[in-house]
């Protein structure tokens, strides 16, 4: 059996808008009305650990929009993926992307947001939190895992379940790899199920037209607002499960994108459901910035999907098989 | 209505729905069950999780595991077998389940009274005289979906959802009951609350219900919630009686 360590590293100094401990999700329990949770932006999240050499599934800080005051209490490493929300190590300004190291007594502050929605920072080893029904990332809205069901609070101490220092040439992603610049953004999506609940041109509005990320978006789901979306037989099914990144369609005629913390079932149709090479880029996506949807078939989807893996397995390949993928 | 065959369908990339009907109903609840059990019992690579719903089955899968084609043909097959049993469950659970239908417990029960025509000892009667059936759990946490709900009850959602539902509302819809597992927004009519707990991580069971539960629910007085929900810490406290058959 490997010893776990669990080595207190930083000290919360201000929580900052919402920043939890997340890792890739709790898979296996929707039957139960438990959603996976995990990052809103896994690519970002694995990208973090694989900059420490980390396992896929260790948990690191989704930090979100406003970010927090650190305090390191002891020297070592971190990387920073993700949002640019202008991170600064005592005033230095810290690009996403790399592995940093800090002083005893250092701050990691953020200034204001630059692109993205949310970063990641991982420590070595990851963040220790009690593993809940297999994961720790944190289920804010249903008040468990990560820090007992909670976001970051002022006077947290977070530990690392490695040696803080790592002995290896800090490293950088290569530019490709980055979060690409804000901007209106396509999402691929897989028709249905509920298609023929809508009008012909109810679908031709949801494929061709932009909306915009209103305010009302978390990480359970993302309100959208464009043009109305015309049902047939109105917005009401018999209720069933809501895959992650399915496309509700509720009686206003505005898509609800159903993300990491959503209800597991629902009662209103589902017009499409975004591919899984695409869901990581709804978590980087700030309200009023505009949405448009694209169909795809299967094959492309899981083709794009394994692409995208790929790519990041050619610059560093996973040093663990990549759990709960 | 019930469909003539099963209908097999993505629901995105990583999930595919097997649906038997668009109702609420035992009949149509029922192929869900059997094709849950015909799945658990094969191995089908790839299987990531099940969640079966009223009228469907959800099977999320690895599509580097297994090809969508192979498993649809795979689940198409089972899902037929699943609708030619007869049968339901050999001995389902029966919960009976404490509930206050008075006072502040039950926010809603003057316009269910005024909706419906009834008044409260009706409706609480009607309430309480059904074995009603666990169809599913979903939304939150261990919030069971249990029906069929008599029509005389039948009341429509609010037209804005309470920002916050109390934990423990029993509450009431079109054809349906939920218990909502903790405080959360909500749009049915809270009919009354029970003092159990319907989810816990300590518990290797971690949800009160599961699907295929049968759940009877029984009118306490203020002074008896109150004593119930005292020593009601831990999944199962206070429930009254839990029996197979």
């Amino acid at each position: 059996m490997v010893e776990s360590v669990s080595i207190p590293y930083i000290k919360v100094l201000r929580p900052g808008a919402l920043s939890s401990l997340q890792d890739l999700g709790r898979l296996g329990y929707q039957s139960l009305g438990i959603a996976e949770a995990g990052a809103m932006d896994r690519y970002s999240l694995v990208q973090a650990n694989r900059l420490l050499n980390n396992p896929d599934n260790s948990a690191a800080l989704e930090i979100t929009l406003v970010g927090p005051k650190l305090c390191f209490e002891i020297a070592g490493n971190f990387s920073l993926t993700g949002a640019d929300l202008s991170a600064q190590l005592d005033g230095r300004p810290l690009a996403p992307g790399s592995v940093y190291r800090a002083e005893s007594g250092q701050v990691l502050s953020f200034e204001r947001r630059i692109n993205g929605m949310r970063a990641y920072l991982a420590v070595p080893g990851g963040f220790d939190a009690p593993l809940v029904l297999g994961s720790r990332s944190t289920y804010i809205y249903a008040g468990f895992g990560g820090l007992t069901g909670r976001a970051l609070t002022k006077g947290d101490v977070l530990s690392c379940m490695a040696e803080p220092e790592i002995d290896r040439e800090l490293t950088s992603l290569p530019e490709s790899l980055l979060l690409p610049p804000d901007g209106p953004r396509v999402l691929r999506v897989i028709i249905g199920p509920h298609e023929e609940r809508f009008t012909e041109q109810g679908i031709e509005t949801f494929l061709g037209s932009f909306f915009e990320v209103t305010s009302e978006s978390n990480r359970m789901g993302y309100r959208l607002e464009g043009p109305r979306i015309e049902h047939t037989l109105g917005p009401i099914v018999v209720s069933e499960a809501t895959p992650l990144g399915a496309v509700q369609v509720p009686g206003q005629g505005q898509p609800v994108l159903l993300l990491r913390e959503r209800g597991t079932t629902g009662g209103y149709t589902k017009i499409a459901c975004i591919i899984t090479a695409d869901i990581d880029q709804v978590g980087q996506a700030m309200p009023g910035s505009r949405i448009s949807f694209r169909r795809v078939g299967l094959k492309q989807a899981h083709h794009a999907e394994r692409q995208r893996w790929q790519s990041l397995d050619s610059w560093r390949p996973q040093i663990e098989k990549k759990d709960a993928k | 209505m019930i469909y003539p065959k099963p209908l097999l369908k993505p629901s995105g990339d990583r999930a595919l729905r097997i649906t038997f009907g668009d109702e609420r109903s035992l009949r149509v609840n029922q192929p869900v069950r059997a094709l849950s059990r015909l799945i658990a019992s094969e191995a089908l690579p790839g299987l990531l999780e099940m969640v079966p719903t009223y009228a469907s089955m959800t099977v999320l899968y690895d599509p580097d595991a297994i090809d969508y084609d192979e498993l649809a043909g795979r689940l198409e097959d089972l899902a037929r077998q699943a609708s030619a049993q007869e049968t339901i469950e050999a001995s389902p659970r029966l919960l009976t389940i404490p509930v206050c239908y008075e006072g502040d417990y039950a926010p809603d029960m003057d316009y269910i009274c005024d909706h419906t025509g009834l008044d409260q000892n009706q409706v609480v009667g009607l309430h309480t005289a059904e074995a009603y059936f666990v169809f599913q759990l979903g939304f939150t946490p261990g919030c069971p979906f249990i029906g069929p709900l008599q029509e005389q009850l039948h009341v429509p959602l609010m037209q804005s959802p309470r920002t916050r539902t109390p934990k423990g509302a029993v509450a009431i819809s079109v054809g349906q009951t939920v218990i909502y597992p903790r405080a959360t927004p909500g749009g049915m009519r809270i009919v009354g609350r029970t003092p159990v707990q319907l989810f816990q991580l300590e518990h290797p069971d971690l949800t009160l219900f599961k699907p295929g539960d049968r759940v009877r629910f029984r009118a306490v007085s203020v002074q008896q919630y109150q004593a119930i929900e005292a020593r009601a810490s831990a999944l199962y406290d206070g429930v009254e009686s839990l029996s197979h058959g």
